[in-house]
């Protein structure tokens, strides 16, 4: 009797057309199986082993019906779209910490490194704070965002959304000079050295204090409030001081500038959330309702913009602002939701805002 | 349905459209691997929920790492490792043991109902079976089952059981000589009675 060949019953068990067709069921492969055995009549013995174990381990799995499957899928899928934070982000975190440990070590060992040899540092600093005068920094709030921005000398600046304040890493010994677009509320750390704050209206020269700047391009005035302190303004080559609860407004288009006493907190509000509006026109208010929700807001009736509201906003939803906004004139919104993009990013949210005909126009 | 039975351009196009961000082939995947996936949970550990929620959770992150997907061809034998993977850790973590331990603590038992029988049962044979079985490891049987029902490649199911292939093919090829072997030493003449044989094995570990 021949030998037994064991290689020619492993490569017909590792092969997985073989497997799939001694199964039965797959019949797309029976010519070249068929045809195989009658031309290898040397290995039928290992073949039709080959075959009978595969055929013996054939389980039956589970049978989980199509309506079974699609109920599973679709409470799957909520899951997913409605994110129940799962057990992996815990366990994440957990990791993470871990991590934090190890690496902990290290920190502690580079900074008392860097403790020891300050006093090198502090030399070649001093050379390099040369350099850092020139280097400039821009810090952006995005739409929607309201940030905080520590500068060099200690002075805060809050930077209201869609707003960019550009500054020295380091501030040279003569000036303090900031660059900013939309608006930002100052408080200005006192010092000997001036503090300028440039902006698309008259440039501000502070002497320690805290005022709020609104620059916003698209805005027809820059309105320069001031809450504390002294600033003064540089209107066309002449100095114009401010005291606090004044409010200076600034024409763009004429260049000039009118100053007001005025409630300072109205134009201060925005960093707690809170906009207070005085006989402001529609438009105004929704450019505002724009840089702060990341929206689109277009008037279907352009006229609407002239619709004066006396309104104060207090952190409320946009769409409770609208709500407010549309009890008190003869508008409606139609709020259109973010379409996926065909690169998974989001489109911005359009709201549309026309003239509601079903209500009586009362003209104030 | 079973995946083999599916055509590899229809798993192809689903791919595609997944990695695309498309939400439904998530489902066509989800539904396609579903049961089988099941199965080889609860052949891991007899816990029908925890096996569910794990394969919820398995997708959750599928999704979420779609772009890092790179081939269908690979798709289902990643699940099945991440399948094994997680259990082996949640299981630890009920039991309060490291997953090492939980590791070497997997059961795959199999009852008569396991096996689809095609021939006339023969009950001389059970006994003799059974002892050969017997010599069988549990991971004997696992690799058994990922060759056997999930079709999974010899590469593929040395990444689930953490070997390297020869030791995969070795270990597969023992258990089959091992089933041979012990047939024969008993005048059993050879092939006919393998399905008997292991019958009769899964019978006995129920």
């Amino acid at each position: 009797m021949r030998q037994w060949n064991q290689d020619i019953f492993e490569e017909l068990i590792s092969n997985t057309q073989f497997a799939a067709w001694a199964k039965g069921g797959d019949q797309t492969n029976d010519e070249y199986w068929n045809s195989w055995e009658s031309n290898h009549p040397f290995y039928i013995v290992e073949f039709r082993e080959a075959k009978r174990i595969v055929k013996s381990l054939r389980f039956t799995g589970v049978d989980i019906n199509q309506d079974n499957l699609k109920y599973l899928w679709a409470k799957t899928s909520e899951r997913i779209q409605h994110g129940k934070p799962s057990n992996r982000f815990h366990h994440f975190i957990l990791q993470l910490t871990k991590v934090a440990a190890v690496l902990l070590l290290p920190a502690m060992l580079v900074s008392a490194w860097l403790l020891y040899s300050q006093y090198n540092l502090t030399q070649k600093y001093s050379n390099l704070i040369q350099d850092k005068h020139e280097q400039k920094v821009t810090v952006v709030a995005p739409i929607g965002a309201r940030i905080l921005v520590d500068l060099p000398d200690g002075s805060k600046a809050w930077l209201n959304s869609g707003s960019e304040i550009t500054y020295p890493i380091i501030f040279n010994n003569a000036e303090r000079r900031v660059n900013l677009t939309g608006e930002a509320y100052f408080k200005v750390q006192k010092s000997e050295t001036p503090f300028y704050v440039n902006s698309l209206g008259p440039e501000i020269k502070v002497y320690g204090t805290e005022f709020n700047v609104n620059s916003y391009d698209d805005e027809e005035m820059v309105t320069i409030a001031l809450a504390d302190g002294k600033i003064s303004l540089d209107v066309n080559g002449k100095e114009e001081f401010l005291s606090p609860g004044q409010v200076s407004f600034f024409d763009k288009k004429r260049g000039s500038a009118a100053t007001v006493n005025s409630e300072v907190n109205i134009y201060s509000g925005w960093r707690e959330g809170k906009y207070i509006f005085m006989d402001t026109p529609l438009s105004s208010i929704l450019r505002i309702l724009q840089r702060q929700h990341n929206v689109n807001i277009q008037l279907m009736n352009p006229e609407l913009g002239n619709y004066r509201y006396k309104l104060s906003i207090n952190n409320e939803s946009l769409e409770q602002i609208l709500n407010l906004l549309s009890l008190s004139a003869p508008i409606k919104y139609n709020y259109k939701h973010k379409a996926l993009k065909t690169d998974g990013t989001y489109e911005t949210d359009n709201i549309e805002i026309s003239a509601d005909k079903t209500r009586i126009i009362k003209t104030k | 349905m079973n995946s083999a039975s599916l055509k590899s351009n229809q798993l192809q196009d689903a791919w595609s459209n997944f990695k695309g961000g498309d939400f439904a082939s998530l489902g066509f995947f989800f539904e396609t691997y579903y049961q089988e996936l099941f199965y080889y949970g609860i052949k891991i550990v007899a816990m029908p929920e925890l096996v569910k929620d794990t394969i919820q959770d398995l997708f959750a992150d599928v999704w979420e790492r779609r772009n890092t997907m790179v081939s269908v061809e690979n798709f289902k034998a990643y699940l099945i490792i991440s399948l094994r993977r997680e259990l082996v850790h949640r299981i630890s973590r009920i039991r309060k043991e490291s997953s090492s331990e939980a590791l070497t603590s997997l059961q795959f038992s199999f009852s008569p109902e396991d096996f689809l029988i095609s021939d006339e049962d023969n009950r001389n044979h059970t006994r003799l079976l059974s002892q050969s079985m017997e010599g069988l490891t549990d991971r004997q049987r696992e690799v058994i089952l990922l060759r056997f029902f999930h079709g999974l490649e010899f590469h593929e199911i040395s990444q689930v059981l953490g070997m390297n292939i020869q030791s995969v093919r070795n270990l597969l090829f023992r258990a089959l000589d091992k089933i041979r072997k012990d047939m024969s030493d008993q005048g059993v003449t050879g092939v006919e009675n393998v399905e008997m044989f292991l019958f009769a094995i899964f019978r006995k570990k129920s």
